[in-house]
């Protein structure tokens, strides 16, 4: 019986704990939740041979599905869980970008360009890792801001939810988005 | 919650300055935070960045841009104007009827479009818009408003019921004498008007007059200048029609920069001359004026006065046409009040009917061939030649590709002759948009001789296209750049517009026909010509990838080039391009099937192209020497172009550095298809350090970081540099600089640390070395903390952890990283090197595929050495070499434990593996 995988099961359990504030629920959850997404994303990517896209809040709901098991979770906890799908769909993104990136020296990854890529060489089209490290910096200064962001954009909570998870006001979480997302403008798009 | 001041007061600004009203928040931004300047420009950036509309933020939401601009446009004008609805769209703006509420009157805003607007910045069109908002004249239609509201550019003009001349014209015809001299003299009044307030005009034209209660009016003034000088609009109620450049006089058109007045004045010729008879003038020649009597060859009862002042305003010399506008206004108020009965008659002179035919059939051959200088003799035509893109005279940018595909689809028509040597495209194409460039910035230069210096060509063809009606017209000219005279040209080539490839190909064919004739040859059909040039649409897709893979968004590029080929299957130059995009992106796979893709469509591939093919064949099978033999015909054929480059690479990956030095030292840094790209400093680093040129090889990596800050390779380049010649307090004043960076991907201090620590070691400052390696470790270690499962900090620090000796730890992190993911031999390899250590018998690496077998062999080789066999070590190490790898510039140094066996006697390694002496003295 404990040889079977249950992952609903397992899920569920952790989140209750998650909801009961147990940090290292999130830790255990977190590695399940980061191999589903991978795992919806390169089915997605299949699928789409032409358009290289992912739609992040799509595959969370995918991978919701898949990992909570079929029968209906009390909405709290879905949300829980999609807090930490947020940042787990934020390193499958980020990590499939840089996958594709060659960046690190060595054959595994010069060999597969033709202009050979150094340590440190980056591809500066991905907007998600430009994203990624502007997100990481905002957080070393605002950690809320960074996580209103993720749960927003990776997951698709709405500020209502958002605030519950994070204990704040609705209205506090619209005014961190825009705050936010000028910051993050401001740093993603410069202008001249 | 942070600690940080500096922060909080930056979030309360921000959010203080948005409940205050927009206008409102620059003032108080600036006392409330008057004492940190840096800070209040950043709040500003911010406040700025808030109004974007689109960002990636918002890119889980479609939008329909339209809608978003139109409700943009009305918020933002709100308390002025009331936007009904769109009227138009053209190129450059999107135009809007509006009602302006303190007049109550109806107004037409027009809105840049964002990237016309980005391109002029929001100064320089305050400033134009305020020229020429000064003009107050009766004939002027003023502008009443204009300014900057969100990030976009827009000004206002009433909206005045009635039809412009263009509508007037296409609608009915010619005007009636009396009304046309009318009109013409309106026009001429405002001209001198703006004229003698130091505006001019710059896009007269039919489009840009109203008509109306027969008044004329003059529009859009001073703001065509704006506006790319190919593209204006016009509106109409249900569409745009496009301009034509008939109006634009022949120093307009190449952008002299002497450019005046009298530029206004031909285009009031030209509109005078259709206005009249319902025509355009013929296009200017380069010699002599159009024919004089060819206004009064439609319109019998104009006063012969008025022909020859239309005559000389349509001078192609400026100096030849009235001096000014008050001119042209004193010489119709000369007329009086013109009478509608006939003056007698004139025939035209008999000379001047010959003119006449002459002009217009001095294009076609055989004419050329009797006035002309003789053509060169069999063998003395200059070569190579270079066909350059066609220049669009035809006002509508959309056609800019059919220029660009004309250069391309004549250079393959020249080439599959086998009679001369040509430049291939890339590099003319490249040549074509720097002189457009030169233009631009008004720099006088003789085209002809800066195509030789950029492409060597002798002998260049370029040419050009207009728009007549429905009709593409196509000329060509071929000149000798190296005695600088033309050859010869080619008659014009009428094709329509909406599907010119058969005139292209027309025209292909007589070019060579021309050059079989110089050369006196037969043209040798080496092959079936199957070629025809792409579709419109898949060559515009196909230009959207090239831009996209020379910004390096390869996934990007590789979309766009599919694309292409979809729209047009026999497009196979397209599926080429993807081929190399989806190599760049890793996926050996994939670019394995559009190989294959492409060999069953191999006979519409060029000479060069078909080069570039072998060099991905040999590159899909893991064959460096067949790789490096292909990119060296590849880059004979076009030395200045990419070929040239990867042949560069090519060699660094076989063992050649001296040949990629060669290579990269023939392409320079600012030629061709080189301009603008960072990895050419990359490449030039390795293989300097590879020759052991280490003084350059720093310059070079300082080069690199100086052109591109942003590109963190430059500071690893530069660390290795140093390291070479063991400059430890250097490279800690670059990693002391580095450390206020913020961080990026895949590059980190630790990584940096690792690097120069191995380099160290390599060239013989082994404590040195250990000490950055420590360094390294540490601090990659305190970044695993925090961040645990970092892919990049976990390979680094095994790479750091196997050269210091650490095989255990060295080895989980490998064998987790190969876990994690399994189709990355790098992971698998550094696993089994470090079981080896630890003194397990090491599985097989796996699975590899033919692209991989030079690293494949490099990890066999370096196993060998680890279980003693130095001879077997070294027969593998060459084998590695020949097949190719391109880690192979890193390997003397990240190997440099396998390698310390090798330490008293290098020579039987392959030169890459190298490490050079360690010198006595520790210069810093």
């Amino acid at each position: 019986m404990s040889e079977d995988s249950n992952p609903a099961g397992e899920v569920t359990g952790l989140l209750q704990r998650l909801r009961t504030g147990d940090e290292k629920a999130a830790d255990q959850l977190f590695p399940l939740v980061y191999d589903e997404l991978r795992r919806a994303a390169q089915r997605a990517l299949r699928r789409e041979r032409e358009d290289h896209t992912l739609r992040p809040t799509e595959l969370v709901h995918e991978a919701w599905f898949k990992l909570a098991g079929p029968t209906p979770e009390p909405l709290h906890n879905r949300a829980h869980f999609l807090g930490v799908a947020a940042r787990a769909m934020r390193q499958v993104l980020v990590d499939h970008a840089r996958r594709r990136n060659a960046g690190k020296r060595g054959g595994a990854f010069y060999h597969t360009t033709i202009d050979g890529l150094a340590p440190g060489e980056e591809m500066p089209s991905d907007e998600i890792l430009a994203l990624d490290d502007a997100l990481t910096r905002l957080g070393e200064q605002a950690p809320r801001l960074q996580t209103v962001v993720e749960f927003r954009y990776f997951s698709g909570l709405t500020d209502g939810e958002i605030g519950e998870l994070l204990g704040v006001s609705e209205r506090t979480v619209h005014r961190d988005w825009l705050k936010a997302r000028a910051w993050l403008y401001k740093e993603l798009y410069p202008s001249k | 919650m942070t600690a940080d001041p500096r922060w909080n007061r930056l979030s309360n600004l921000f959010d203080q300055a948005l409940e205050l009203p927009e206008e409102a928040r620059a003032n108080w931004l600036e006392s409330a935070c008057a004492d940190d300047p840096a800070l209040r420009a950043e709040v500003f950036a911010m406040l700025k960045a808030h109004q974007l509309r689109q960002g990636i933020l918002e890119s889980d939401v479609i939008t329909d841009t339209r809608a978003v601009l139109q409700e943009t446009v009305s918020e933002a004008l709100a308390d002025r104007y009331d936007v009904e609805r769109l009227l138009g769209e053209g190129g450059m703006a999107s135009v809007f009827l509006a009602h302006e509420k303190k007049h109550g009157r109806r107004v037409v805003i027009k809105v840049l479009k964002p990237q016309i607007a980005a391109r002029y910045g929001v100064d320089r069109f305050l400033r134009e818009v305020r020229i020429a908002a000064r003009l107050a004249h009766p004939h002027i239609l003023g502008l009443i408003d204009s300014g900057e509201a969100r990030g976009l550019l827009y000004y206002v003009m009433p909206y005045v019921e009635g039809e412009t001349l263009r509508q007037r014209l296409d609608r009915a015809g010619p005007l009636p004498i009396r009304d046309a001299l009318s009109l013409l003299r309106d026009l001429a009044d405002a001209l001198a008007h703006a004229h003698r307030a130091g505006v001019v005009h710059r896009d007269l034209k039919p489009g840009n007059v109203l008509w109306v209660g027969n008044h004329a009016f003059l529009m859009d003034f001073g703001i065509a200048k704006l506006v790319d000088e190919q593209d204006s609009m016009e509106l109409t109620d249900h569409g745009f029609a496009v301009g034509t450049p008939a109006y634009m006089p022949p120093e307009q058109r190449v952008s002299d920069p002497s450019l005046d007045h009298r530029a206004d004045l031909y285009a009031w010729g030209t509109l005078a001359h259709e206005t009249l008879t319902g025509r355009l003038p013929l296009p200017p020649e380069k010699a002599g004026e159009v024919d004089t009597g060819g206004v009064r060859a439609h319109r019998l009862e104009l006063p012969e006065s008025v022909a020859r002042l239309v005559a000389r305003c349509l001078a192609t010399e400026p100096s030849r046409r009235p001096a000014n506008a008050e001119e042209i206004v004193a010489a119709l108020d000369a007329l009086g009040a013109p009478t509608t009965s006939a003056t007698p008659r004139r025939s035209f002179s008999r000379l001047a009917l010959l003119a006449i035919v002459v002009v217009v059939s001095l294009g076609s051959f055989a004419v050329w061939r009797a006035t002309r200088p003789p053509p060169p003799s069999a063998g003395s035509l200059p070569t190579p030649i270079t066909v350059l893109g066609f220049t669009n005279e035809t006002g509508d940018p959309s056609l800019d590709p059919w220029g660009r595909m004309a250069g391309d689809w004549l250079t393959q028509g020249l080439q599959a002759t086998g009679l001369v040597p040509v430049v291939p495209w890339p590099t003319a194409l490249q040549a074509s948009q720097l002189l457009q460039t030169q233009r631009e910035a008004g720099r006088g230069v003789n085209p002809v001789s800066f195509l030789r210096e950029e492409t060597g060509a002798g002998t260049v063809v370029t040419g050009s296209y207009y728009l007549l009606g429905d009709s593409l017209q196509f000329r060509l000219e071929v000149a000798d750049a190296v005695r600088g005279r033309v050859l010869g040209t080619i008659a014009p080539i009428m094709t329509s517009r909406a599907a010119p490839q058969a005139g292209i190909e027309a025209m292909r064919d007589r070019l060579m026909g021309m050059i079989a004739l110089w050369t006196e040859d037969q043209i040798t059909h080496a092959h079936q010509l199957e070629q025809r040039p792409p579709t419109f649409e898949a060559y515009q897709i196909f230009e959207g990838g090239a831009e996209r893979f020379r910004n390096q968004d390869y996934a990007g590029a590789m979309t766009e080039y599919r694309r292409a080929f979809l729209a047009d299957t026999e497009f196979v130059g397209a599926l080429l391009s993807a081929g190399i995009a989806s190599w760049n992106l890793g996926d050996a796979k994939l670019t394995d099937s559009i190989v294959r893709e492409i060999h069953l469509r191999e006979s519409k591939l060029g000479d060069y192209q078909r080069l570039r093919l072998e060099s991905l064949d040999a590159l899909l099978a893991g064959d460096g020497e067949a790789e490096v033999i292909a990119l060296r015909k590849a880059s004979a054929e076009a030395p200045g172009s990419m070929a040239t480059y990867n042949l560069a690479v090519a060699s660094l990956s076989t063992d050649r550095p001296q040949e990629a030095l060669a290579a990269l030292e023939t392409l320079g840094p600012e030629r061709g298809d080189m301009r603008g790209w960072s990895s050419y400093w990359t490449q030039l680093t390795h293989a300097l350090h590879l020759v052991g040129d280490h003084e350059r090889e720093l310059k070079a990596a300082r080069e690199l970081r100086s052109r591109y800050p942003d590109r963190r390779v430059g500071l690893t380049l530069e660390v290795r540099a140093l390291a070479a010649e063991g400059r430890a307090a250097a490279i800690d004043s670059v990693l002391f600089a580095a450390r206020a960076l913020p961080p990026a991907t895949y590059w980190s201090q630790g990584a940096a640390m690792v690097v120069a620590g191995e380099e160290l070691a390599t060239h013989g400052w082994t404590e040195a070395g250990t000490q950055y390696l420590l360094r390294g470790k540490s601090w990659l270690e305190g970044q695993l903390r925090v961040q645990p499962g970092d892919e990049s900090h976990l390979y680094w620090l095994g790479s750091a952890l196997y050269d210091l000796g650490e095989w255990a730890r060295s080895r989980r992190i490998f064998d987790s990283l190969s876990v994690q993911d399994p189709d990355r031999l790098q992971y698998r390899g550094l696993a089994a090197l470090a079981r080896a250590r630890t003194g397990s018998v090491p599985d097989t690496l796996g699975r590899v595929s033919p692209a991989e077998r030079g690293e494949y062999t490099m990890f066999r080789a370096r196993l060998a050495a680890i279980s003693g066999d130095y001879t077997g070590a070294l027969a593998l190490f060459g084998e590695a070499s020949r097949l190719g790898l391109r880690g192979l510039p890193w390997i003397h140094s990240s190997a440099y434990r396998d390698l310390v066996a090798y330490r008293d006697d290098r020579r039987a390694l392959p030169v890459s593996l190298r490490p050079a002496q360690a010198s006595a003295a520790k210069p810093n």
